[in-house]
């Protein structure tokens, strides 16, 4: 694992993105989905830009995705694709009616 | 060539003005589809797109492929049929009853989505309206849904540009458009007011809403929606999984709100997958649940045990999944448990979930091959038509079969 010189944690929210899941089949899936909008400031924290790559991880695994700028977001939250790769480190709230607030920590 | 009228099976919106050019039985061109209906449409001609019949991965025929379902249903002692939201409602009637008859659990994605709220709107405890009553309405507010990428049509067939309200110039539109969303989404951008709610922020919302102008001197945005629902004669929310997820899959705040407003709202759960509304309904008609049914007891109770919790708990030893991707949609903490449990899928596309089950059949595209009855997400009864008819047998069909089978 490369060391972790800056991180932040973050809370991810995924939304529903129809067009994504048309290219479900296709190589520039896995692109389309590893992708991250994160406030200002966390991108600010994670001393990375638009356009880099950063490391998301929990106790469910480790995922890499591209930080894009949403100056709408919300301080410590990224916004995700639903997606194959975000239910890599997604998990199951205890009574498993519904998913769990999914924490990450998020590092460069 | 011949021109035919095709309903598109691609979401809850079911649009009947799509118009299909036909050569040789197949479709060539489409007119009027969004991209997600005609990927859909297009889809079915894409031979290495479709399934066949499989058995542990060996091309089969159909009846060895429904005769091998059978078997690993009748001996197992937990059978679950999953998914039913892509089907017709004469399918869905066949799964249930297949259900019934294994003794068996019957779940779709809505014991994780919209299930309460359309068990609501069944029970008629939710006011509601079919999009065919919305000429009068002239605030449409959509909330944790984004229709521009989940059902692209909607605005302009059902809602906001459907409306006689509506104006390309806004000096003389009498109607609105409003999102509350966590994030300035593709809808949001266009919707005036939108209102941008922080995480698991819509119970604060709705609490601050119910207080009215005069106790919520910090909250604007609550103030302002306050205000626009005053000014509405006449207010839609279409409930996205934005919302849902929020609040738990408990919208009852929301409806405590519209109570306390006493103005003329109602609400239209905007479906994701196409059907979902048509296995509520079907399923509540038999067994006054609209999902998360087991068969195993007598009478049938809503075993209030949803498909993941079935599957991380072990309890079923086969799954039967129906016009449904979940391998797509899982979290992999909780496909990590299926390993072990034989899956049996009908589906008439190569799927996550297709590649990962024991037996797949293959099947006919609803609404394009195969006709049948859905339920629309507003709760009207549509009729699919069958434009281009083929020789794979339908869900439907593949279910009797099953069920024949089972029987003997």
């Amino acid at each position: 694992m490369p060391s972790a010189t800056y991180e932040t944690e973050l809370e991810i929210i995924t939304f529903g993105d129809a067009f994504l899941s048309l290219k479900k089949h296709s190589p520039e899936y896995n692109k389309a989905a590893a992708v991250i909008y994160l406030s200002e400031e966390d991108i600010k924290k994670l001393n990375t830009s638009s356009g880099q790559t950063i490391f998301l991880k929990n106790d469910q695994g480790k995922i890499e995705a591209e930080v894009k700028l949403d100056k709408t977001c919300y301080n410590a939250v990224g916004m995700m694709p639903a997606s194959r790769l975000i239910n890599k480190i997604i998990t199951v709230d205890e009574d498993f009616l519904s998913l769990k607030q999914l924490k990450v920590t998020a590092y460069t | 060539m011949t021109k035919q009228k095709l309903t598109c099976p691609a979401c809850s919106c079911f649009c009947d003005d799509i118009e299909v050019d036909i050569i040789d039985g197949r479709i060539k061109s489409i007119d009027n589809a969004c991209l997600k209906g005609s990927s859909l449409i297009f889809r079915t001609e894409e031979k290495n797109e479709r399934t066949s019949c499989m058995v542990q991965g060996l091309d089969a025929k159909p009846e060895q492929a429904i005769d091998e379902a059978a078997k690993i249903l009748l001996n197992s002692k937990n059978p679950l049929l999953f998914g039913f939201d892509h089907s017709t409602n004469e399918a869905q009637l066949a799964g249930i009853k297949l259900a019934q008859e294994l003794g068996g659990k019957i779940d779709d994605f809505s014991s994780l989505s919209y299930g309460n709220i359309v068990n609501q709107l069944i029970n008629k405890t939710i006011s509601t309206c079919f999009i065919s009553e919305m000429d009068s309405v002239n605030l449409f507010v959509y909330w944790g849904a984004n229709p521009l990428l989940s059902h692209p049509r909607h605005l302009a067939n059902f809602s906001y540009y459907a409306n006689p309200g509506y104006s390309e110039m806004s000096t003389s539109r009498t109607v609105d458009l409003c999102t509350i969303d966590i994030r300035k989404n593709e809808t949001a951008l266009m919707s005036n007011p939108f209102c941008r709610l922080p995480p698991r922020g819509d119970a604060d919302f709705i609490s601050s809403v119910c207080k009215g102008l005069s106790n919520n001197e910090d909250n604007k945005k609550a103030k302002d929606f306050y205000t626009l629902l005053h000014a509405s004669s006449s207010t839609v929310i279409f409930v996205g999984t934005g919302l849902i997820s929020s609040m738990g899959k408990e919208i009852t705040p929301l409806l405590e709100m519209i109570d306390s407003l006493a103005l003329d709202i109602k609400i239209v759960p905007m479906i994701d997958q196409p059907n979902m509304r048509g296995f509520n309904q079907t399923l509540h008609e038999v067994t006054g649940s609209v999902n998360m049914v087991d068969f195993a007891g007598s009478p049938s109770e809503n075993g209030k045990i949803s498909f993941f919790q079935n599957i991380i708990d072990k309890k079923v030893d086969s799954i039967l999944i129906v016009g449904a991707d979940p391998f797509y949609k899982m979290p992999l903490q909780v496909l990590k448990h299926l390993e072990q449990i034989p899956i049996i899928t009908v589906d008439p596309f190569i799927t996550d979930t297709t590649k990962a089950s024991k037996i797949v059949i293959g099947s006919s595209v609803s609404g394009v091959e195969s006709e049948g009855k859905v339920i629309r997400m507003d709760g009207k009864e549509i009729h699919l038509p069958a434009p281009c008819p083929t020789d794979k047998l339908s869900d439907v069909q593949i279910l009797k079969l099953i069920l024949e089978k089972v029987k003997a």
